[in-house]
């Protein structure tokens, strides 16, 4: 299947819908499909990414105009949430990267990760992202497992 | 921008936590967090606790809250 640049946004983004609900600028019919796209599983056109997360795109141009990078490609926003979200976002929205130590349940039947980041230890849930085994290198966001990486 | 309004913990039952945020009761699972309590206060993303937050720091959060609301 070829990964594409909605994909990849989403993966990291949908954890953080909860904090465009109270924004004023994003419309709560947007907040709305993009909640439905999380339940079910889907991905967000672009065109509906850009009305919802305000803060993060204009970053995302800036990132990709900085490091005169192709704008569709997906690897080119794994590269926006690995290195540059976290110079803009508050602390506690920071993504970070660990390696998977352990893996049990949240009792609903979705994975909980314990992972290992630079500093720190905790758990992230796989509601997600499930498909994680012991020892992956993996990208976490807000509480969520986001993807496997290389 | 990321702003969260914290809640106080009422009631656990296995894995999910019954948070009570003053104007309404919600659950969410609790198993991210170890060592949950019954009167911990905490933040919740998307159905999960995320994290305790200290007594004091919530009363003061939730007090922001009530006056965003009367100026809003």
């Amino acid at each position: 299947m070829v990964e594409t640049r909605e994909e990849v946004f989403f993966n990291y983004a949908r954890q953080c819908l909860s904090f465009l609900k109270g924004n004023a600028r994003v419309p709560e019919a947007v907040y709305e499909q993009l909640v439905r796209h999380r339940e079910e599983g889907t991905v967000p056109a672009w065109d509906l990414i850009e009305k919802a997360f305000i803060n993060a795109i204009p970053e995302y141009w800036k990132f990709v105009r900085a490091n005169k990078l192709d704008e569709y490609s997906p690897d080119s926003v794994r590269r926006f949430w690995l290195e540059h979200h976290n110079t803009y976002a508050n602390k506690e929205c920071h993504v970070f990267v660990g390696l998977v130590e352990s893996i049990s349940d949240d009792g609903n039947g979705s994975p909980v990760y314990t992972v290992k980041c630079p500093g720190f230890c905790r758990k992230f849930s796989g509601k997600w992202f499930r498909d994680a085994k012991f020892g992956d290198r993996i990208s976490v966001h807000l509480g969520f497992a986001s993807e496997k990486l290389k | 921008m990321c702003l969260a309004i914290p809640g106080k913990i009422i009631e656990i039952k296995g894995s999910t936590a019954v948070i009570d945020y003053g104007f309404e009761k919600r659950e969410a699972n609790a198993s991210l967090i170890d060592d949950l309590k019954v009167g911990d206060f905490v933040i919740v993303n998307a159905g999960f606790v995320m994290d305790k937050v200290p007594e004091e720091q919530a009363l003061k959060s939730l007090e922001a809250w009530k006056n965003a609301g009367k100026n809003g």
